[in-house]
């Protein structure tokens, strides 16, 4: 019998607990890895896409040699370093003559490879060589606005699953509310042909307009590459379904002791508990203070009680 | 380059997402800066729809801006984890349903009838404490042993079932 190791202390569990699934999921953590040969442009593509995520994202730099993801053989080392890092999303990169500057964006579902679009990155332009007011830059961990503009992306079949991929990797964290003074980047995505697509970053300035919404303003500020979609693999039909499983919606939970009234509006009650007496805070308790010392001070606070009682009564 | 402003984008709020399918290229710009260009202004149309939509919802005030709730998404993307499956109750919760039995608190301070006092229940001059006689014995009586040996099996067996409880739930 295999023996079962619990976590002993609090830390750990409450480590096991943020990676357990949960009901409502709140955006994934991307792994950005490299394959045998990279060339200078893919080293800088990953870098900036890791400062692009840099909080939700995991960079190795070593190279490996036995990740393969499109064959069937070489994925047990990225499913191995999903589950260790708790990434569900990889960005692998490889340079060779017959793919240049190649790009493997996949998807993981439970630690096992989902999806995988492969694209090769071209006319790539960094962080650096844009100029721009360094007030307007975009903060580390904001969420970002999407715009995909084509119909590329509603016909053609790959570009369609880019679509999908670039999405989840892009959007950053799932959250319900959302403060409007921190929005201050985008990502555009433009089908330019049918397998080739404009992926540029820009930062938002939002102008005074007669109303509450604000005129938008795009400036180029960060990495901009054309992507050219090369293989992608779509997940099997079973796993697919699996995958897009949604917790049933929770009918809405109705809030306790509240109650409408046609006259009053919205009445409240409050209930007031039983005084537990054994839970009561005992009083003079010096709780840290030594022994000795705490023993000296109860002694000293009963006798000037007894000294103000005798002086009462006097 | 033909642009249709009537046909609408499709807007998820929810991931600030704006797409717009009836775009299209009939014939690529010449030069990579009107590439660009044109790129950014079907991007800032579309950023502008979304914020349209956005900043509309209804917003409370918070510390640093207004705070808006975003409805569900219309996109969905795939989960990274399977459902959590629901535990099945242990052999005690399942007994303790089916008699009626319920978790009872208890206080962090007991009555001692000896001292008429009321002294915590664990710790320092504890309530019940069979430490707490005037003179102790150098080596242990027989019942002293006894109550030990009880103790240590006590917690093995204990340690035994919590095995096999975290087993069956896995």
């Amino acid at each position: 019998m295999m023996k079962i190791k619990t976590p002993r202390s609090g830390r750990v569990r409450r480590a096991l607990e943020k990676r357990a699934p949960k009901l409502v999921e709140t955006g994934k953590k991307t792994l950005i890895l490299q394959g045998t040969k990279t060339s200078g442009t893919l080293n800088e593509v990953l870098s900036e896409i890791y400062h692009l995520k840099k909080g939700g994202a995991v960079r190795f730099t070593r190279k490996n040699d036995n990740i393969r993801p499109f064959e069937s053989g070489g994925e047990t080392s990225l499913e191995f370093f999903s589950l260790k890092t708790d990434c569900s999303i990889f960005v692998y990169g490889s340079h060779s003559k017959k793919r240049p500057n190649n790009l493997v964006l996949g998807r993981m579902y439970d630690h096992h490879v989902y999806d995988l679009v492969e694209v090769g990155v071209e006319n790539f332009k960094s962080i650096e060589s844009f100029t721009y007011d360094k007030k307007m830059a975009p903060r580390v961990g904001s969420k970002p606005f999407v715009a995909f503009v084509g119909e590329g992306f509603e016909n053609v079949d790959e570009l369609k699953h880019l679509k999908e991929v670039l999405l989840d990797l892009l959007r950053g964290e799932v959250v319900e509310n959302i403060n409007l003074a921190g929005l201050d980047r985008a990502y555009v995505c433009t089908a330019i042909s049918s397998n080739k697509v404009y992926l540029t970053h820009c930062a938002l300035r939002l102008k005074k307009s007669g109303s509450v919404v604000p005129r938008m303003e795009l400036v180029e500020v960060g990495p901009s590459m054309d992507l050219v979609v090369r293989r992608h693999r779509l997940p099997n039909e079973g796993l697919r379904k699996e995958a897009m499983k949604t917790a049933k919606d929770q009918p809405k939970k109705k809030i306790k002791n509240v109650s409408s009234d046609a006259i009053e509006g919205t009445i409240g009650k409050i209930y007031i508990p039983d005084q537990k007496v054994g839970d009561v805070a005992l009083p003079n308790k010096a709780k840290g203070v030594k022994r000795e010392r705490r023993e000296a001070k109860k002694k000293e606070a009963n006798e000037r009680a007894s000294k103000k009682q005798k002086e009462e009564s006097e | 380059m033909e642009m249709e402003r009537q046909k609408p984008f499709q807007v998820d709020v929810e991931n600030l997402l704006a797409f717009n399918p009836f775009h299209n290229f009939f014939s690529l710009p010449t030069s990579r800066d009107e590439l660009v260009k044109e790129c950014l202004d079907e991007g800032t149309k579309l950023v502008q729809a979304v914020a349209d939509t956005l900043f509309n919802l209804p917003s409370t005030e918070d510390v640093d801006g207004p705070l808006v709730k975003l409805p569900p998404p219309t996109n969905k993307t795939s989960r990274e984890k399977h459902l959590p499956k629901p535990k099945p109750p242990t052999k005690w919760e399942e007994f303790a349903k089916k008699k009626g039995i319920k978790k009872r608190k208890k206080d962090k301070v007991v009555w001692d009838e000896q001292t008429s006092t009321w002294k915590r229940r664990f710790g320092y001059d504890r309530v019940n404490d069979d430490k707490d006689v005037p003179i102790i014995e150098a080596n242990m009586t027989d019942e002293q042993e006894w109550i030990l040996l009880l103790k240590d099996k006590m917690i093995r067996r204990n340690e035994s079932r919590s095995k096999r409880r975290i087993a069956s739930r896995t």
